[in-house]
């Protein structure tokens, strides 16, 4: 039971030092090297204290390592927000709301725009006098997604 | 660790074998169904095979976590993400896009109404005489929005 709880206190020490390290250095992209650092570091600290053995012992690092990549996911999440999660704060704040004064809030500059820049960005999609062509690496990615979704019978998402 | 792992497994191949024949609308109530019967499960074996409550709950926790991952960062992926249609999209035209051509294909209004219709097919929202509204099995979801939005604080973005 003490091997558990301070499972959880070092990864509350994880997410409360990758906390303070984006306060001090604000980030606009989501960069998961200062949390695997931070994580790695406290995990080694952790094993280094559980070192005598335990039935938890394999458990632990397993457990601290998914941990640390859903804590990555949720400062994901939080950085780009979801247009689902905007339409229900809009609902919850409104009361109720048509579509009309639910786009009030949304545009094509807000929704569509910065994602473009993100797929130039990460290299997927040139831009090439004013237009956007898919790269060799674009295609590579997409075939893997179509690969996977006829697997499991899926449409096109969006 | 063993446990926890082998009931993942059991609910990626449940989730992936009965997708396929699930309707959109109840692709998000199966998923909570599953993760809800093999976690108990997983449970009730630990407890009957004799291990620790604290081997028991390791167990369920690693199998919460890889859950987790894999709904929001792999499967989410496939069905809403909004740069993997913008990239479909351009794809789909060999000589490419202007931004005004992809944007008549794919706007905010267009994503506007795909998310409503699948909000509405999940039961987040109900449709009104006047538009739409939060129904009351929204209050898990607008939890985990609540945890993002407390985050979202703490890091010191904008509102």
């Amino acid at each position: 039971m003490n091997a558990l709880l301070l499972s959880f206190l070092f990864l509350g020490l994880t997410a409360a030092s990758h906390i303070i390290y984006r306060r001090l250095k604000p980030a606009k992209k989501v960069d998961a090297i200062p949390i695997l650092v931070i994580a790695s570091f406290w995990l080694t600290t952790l094993s280094f204290l559980l070192r005598s053995s335990h039935s938890l012992n394999a458990s632990i690092p397993v457990f601290f390592v998914l941990a640390a990549l859903a804590y990555i996911i949720l400062h994901t999440t939080t950085l780009h927000q979801s247009p689902s999660h905007a339409i229900l704060l809009s609902l919850q704040k409104r009361g109720e709301a048509d579509e009309p004064q639910l786009l009030q809030d949304w545009s094509d500059a807000k929704l569509v725009d910065p994602r473009l820049s993100d797929l130039v960005q990460s290299g997927c999609v040139s831009l090439d006098s004013g237009r956007y062509v898919v790269t060799p690496l674009g295609k590579k990615a997409l075939g893997f997604i179509r690969g996977y979704q006829k697997c499991l019978g899926r449409k096109v998402g969006g | 660790m063993g446990p926890g792992l082998l009931s993942f497994a059991v609910f990626f191949i449940l989730h992936n074998l009965v997708y396929r024949r699930l309707r959109q609308a109840k692709l998000l109530k199966w998923l909570e169904g599953l993760f809800v019967t093999v976690g108990a499960l997983l449970v009730i074996t630990g407890i009957l095979t004799g291990f620790s409550g604290a081997e028991t709950f390791m167990a369920f926790m690693i199998y919460a976590l890889l859950t987790f991952i894999y709904i929001v960062a792999i499967d989410s992926i496939y069905e809403s993400s909004i740069r993997i249609r913008l990239l479909r999209e351009i794809a789909a035209a060999p000589a490419g896009l202007t931004r005004d051509e992809i944007r008549a294909r794919y706007s905010s209004k267009v994503i506007l109404q795909t998310r409503l219709m699948r909000l509405e097919a999940a039961g987040d929202i109900q449709k009104t005489p006047h538009g739409y509204k939060l129904a009351r099995s929204a209050g898990l979801l607008l939890g985990f929005i609540g945890v993002v939005k407390f985050f979202r604080k703490i890091y010191g973005e904008p509102e």
